[in-house]
């Protein structure tokens, strides 16, 4: 399960208090971007809480030490606000990387892999292109297919159906939904733009930040 | 006046402490990771290599040539066609020991070193150091270790094409312009070369290539939260390669003299 006891934290002035089972979905809505940064920091233990605490079953990501904390983020997809992606490598670059540092699976299967999720992400553009190229839908696609490639533990979204089109945020949406009711899988959605989160059906709905339950 | 020396003095300390904990860690990533580098790292060492090395080749040729045309013209001057070994001596005590190391680390710290800062800088400031490391890879083992690797080897071998060219071509012009014997030259090379003086030119140029990333990475990484700040991190990253490199070079030529 996923704990939130009463944080505090740089950019977190909430005191969030709820636990999530795994396998379940969570939506957070907080009062400004600069916290779901602060949120999903604090996730991937790159911020430690200043109060209270915060933990992935037993494990509190901030305390963890080198290895095990690479460990746990490997397990862990974020989908970042603008994608996440490295803007000196490539789109596939961008999309094997991962696999190819872990070293576990073959570069042919690696390729294949990839395709495949590049595809359900449903990426239809060039596989070599320049980040900067990318729409930030496009980059959404392409950490969507990158987190499909290494079968995350927990999903964690940072805005990730704001900025773009209607039809975009229903097809990311919906790629979302389809993969949290696909496999044993947390989600946690943070966002500070409710309506962008209309229309799914969330397991915990936990308001932040002072933000009035609507 | 003297706070301001204070000031001055405390900031070199805790740029050299950082400059020394990056090199421990990356030290110690390579001796532990040394057997099983993995794949993307290796693609970046190879990359690193390729824009340090491959491509400040030209610049080194023209550099090398000249500098190898310049200390015969000298020479010249000083040993006639007659002592043509004196010639092949000053190659050696002036080239392989002092230019061809210096002269090649100060064309990577112009080129290299404030493209690390510029590029470490601009990954920090958007934030993807730590979107690498939230796929559970260590910025250490990808970002920095292959860069201080890749920067060290290519000016290992930068040096080695500086000391061929600038002999070669010295030769050249020696033999073209005032009919000094090759003969003559080449023994008084081969007399004073020996094992020693190269391994001094080649470690020279292996630790500065290796400072010079180092100090291109921590002054990229000390980017704070403005744009501003990444051509000041390219502009840092130069001065102090030029101070430390020039400070180390005398260190380890006065080491090596006793």
């Amino acid at each position: 399960m996923i704990c939130f006891s009463e944080i505090l934290a740089e950019g977190i002035d909430s005191r969030l208090d709820f636990t999530l089972p795994l396998g379940n979905s969570a939506a957070i809505m907080t009062s400004r971007q600069s916290e779901n940064d602060a949120f999903i920091r604090l996730i991937l233990g790159f911020l430690a809480p200043d109060e209270g605490s915060f933990c992935i079953g037993a494990d509190q990501p901030a305390f963890l030490k080198d290895s095990e904390i690479a460990l746990l983020r490997r397990k862990t997809g974020a989908i970042y606000q603008d994608g996440g992606l490295i803007s000196n490598l490539n789109l596939w670059e961008n999309l094997t990387l991962q696999l190819a540092f872990e070293a576990v699976v073959p570069n042919k299967e690696i390729e294949q892999l990839a395709m495949a999720a590049l595809s359900k992400a449903g990426y239809s553009g060039s596989y070599t292109a320049s980040v900067s190229r990318l729409t930030l839908f496009q980059r959404r696609q392409v950490a969507f297919a990158r987190a499909f490639l290494v079968k995350p533990d927990l999903m964690v979204y940072q805005s990730t159906f704001e900025g773009v089109s209607r039809a975009e945020q229903t097809q990311l949406s919906t790629l979302a939904w389809d993969y949290h009711r696909g496999g044993e899988i947390t989600s946690i959605f943070l966002t500070s733009y409710p309506e962008s989160l209309r229309g799914m059906d969330f397991d915990f709905t936990y308001y932040a930040g002072g933000m009035s339950q609507p | 006046m003297i706070s301001s020396l204070g000031r001055s003095a405390l900031s070199a300390y805790i740029t050299i402490s950082e400059i020394l904990a990056l090199l421990t860690g990356v030290m110690g990533n390579i001796s532990i990771n040394i057997l099983r580098i993995r794949r993307p790292v290796i693609q970046v060492l190879l990359r690193q290599i390729f824009f340090t090395g491959n491509e400040a080749f030209k610049v080194i040729f023209l550099i090398s040539m000249a500098v190898g045309i310049a200390i015969i013209s000298q020479m010249s001057n000083v040993a006639d066609a007659g002592r043509g070994s004196l010639i092949g001596k000053v190659f050696v005590w002036v080239v392989i020991r002092e230019v061809a190391p210096l002269i090649t680390a100060l064309v990577v710290i112009a080129r290299s070193g404030s493209a690390i800062a510029i590029e470490m800088g601009q990954m920090k400031l958007e934030g993807e150091i730590e979107y690498l490391e939230a796929l559970g890879i260590p910025g250490e083992q990808y970002l920095l270790m292959p860069r201080v690797l890749g920067a060290g080897i290519a000016l290992l071998v930068l040096n080695v094409y500086f000391n061929l060219i600038a002999i070669s071509s010295g030769l050249i012009v020696s033999w073209l312009a005032w009919q000094i014997p090759l003969a003559h030259i080449k023994q008084g090379l081969i007399s004073v070369l020996n094992l020693k003086e190269v391994i001094i030119s080649s470690a020279k140029s292996l630790l500065f290539g290796i400072v010079i990333a180092a100090v291109g990475c921590n002054a990229g990484l000390r980017v704070g939260d403005s744009i501003t700040e990444i051509p000041q991190a390219g502009t840092r990253s130069v001065i102090n390669s030029l101070v430390i490199v020039f400070v180390a070079d005398v260190f380890i030529s006065f080491t090596f003299l006793f």
